[in-house]
């Protein structure tokens, strides 16, 4: 019942709840509110904390994926096609995250600095569709997972059925 | 520092296929037959300098896509030395882990290639050959599986940075900006 390999699995699937979660959280449910409750002054200084912290969060539990999900594999002890394309995906999100908060994120606080300013709706829209795609290929990873761990012995066409 | 990267990214390059080509081929038995010493030291550490080199090819490109797309933060001075000073330091346990899950096969499949080979190109040429692809695709193997890693640890960077980020001067926590 209590088993390393279990705990590792716990702390991967945690690290996707996180991710995926907080991800969804911020651009579905905080930042609409803020955008109705909030003048804009306030609003920027709320998003500038929310960026931070996500994106603090969500690349720490990136971190926590590729560690645990090598651990993961070592523990399953077989790689196949459908883990190879999992993992790529994998690879892609990290690099799209890196982009999100290292380039998008950054940049949005450095013309944040001082108050409101007309270049930051695009890159908010950039930022929060980046997101999107991120969350998107997150879903697919998940359902990449369950095809790895609840039909292994399936092969690649079917399982992406 | 870009330079310094792109310069390593190079060495790695060309000491992990001099060190893949040399393993597969049996290339140390040429350099016993010049230098007996020197090709018995070769002979035995061959594969760990293609497992490294691998290793840290895939840490190296994982660095300069990091670097890439981390453009904004990647302009404060500390982002990509950390990161490779970071990578350099857990280069041989990363070595370790990187070379271990590479020999993880594919799970089933009949073994096709060896025989395949051995019929185009007759049995001795087609040993080589097969020995060729296995350590190619090893290598291969062990640089994603190194790209993958360095990725995290570009990320666990990239996190301290945005902790510690600051933005015109001040910084970018709420506490500091409000007027």
């Amino acid at each position: 019942m209590l088993s390393l390999r279990l705990f590792v699995l716990f702390i991967h699937v945690t690290a996707v709840i996180v991710a995926l979660g907080g991800s969804l959280f911020s651009t579905f449910a905080l930042a609409p509110v803020l955008a109705e409750e909030l003048d804009g002054a306030s609003r920027l200084r709320v998003a500038r904390r929310v960026i931070r912290r996500l994106g603090a969060i969500v690349l720490s539990a990136l971190v926590i994926l590729v560690v645990t999900g090598i651990l993961n594999v070592m523990f399953v002890g077989a790689i196949g096609p459908l883990l190879d394309l999992k993992l790529s995906l994998v690879a892609i999100v990290i690099i799209l995250a890196i982009y999100q908060y290292g380039t998008l994120g950054m940049r949005i606080w450095r013309v944040s600095a001082n108050g409101p300013d007309p270049a930051l709706a695009p890159l908010q829209a950039r930022f929060r569709s980046v997101g999107l795609k991120v969350g998107m290929l997150v879903l697919l990873i998940v359902y990449l997972s369950l095809g790895l761990s609840r039909a292994a012995s399936v092969p690649l066409t079917l399982a992406l059925r | 520092m870009r330079q310094l990267i792109g310069r390593l990214t190079q060495a790695c390059v060309i000491v992990g296929l001099l060190a893949m080509l040399s393993y597969a081929s049996g290339l140390h038995n040429a350099v016993r037959m010049k230098a007996p010493d020197a090709g018995a030291w070769w002979n035995a550490h061959e594969f760990y300098f293609m497992e490294g080199a691998a290793t840290a090819l895939g840490l190296l490109v994982a660095l300069r896509v990091g670097v890439r797309f981390a453009a904004e933060a990647a302009s404060t001075r500390y982002l990509a030395p950390v990161a490779l000073a970071l990578e350099a330091a857990l280069l041989m346990p990363l070595t370790h882990l990187c070379a271990r899950v590479a020999r993880i096969g594919a799970d089933g499949g009949a073994i096709v290639a060896p025989d395949r080979m051995a019929a185009y190109a007759g049995f001795e040429s087609g040993k080589m050959l097969d020995k060729l692809l296995i350590a190619a695709l090893y290598f291969l193997k062990t640089v994603a599986f190194g790209f993958l890693i360095g990725l995290a640890l570009f990320g666990a960077v990239l996190v301290a940075a945005i902790v510690s980020a600051r933005s015109g001067g001040a910084s970018i926590d709420a506490r500091d900006t409000r007027p």
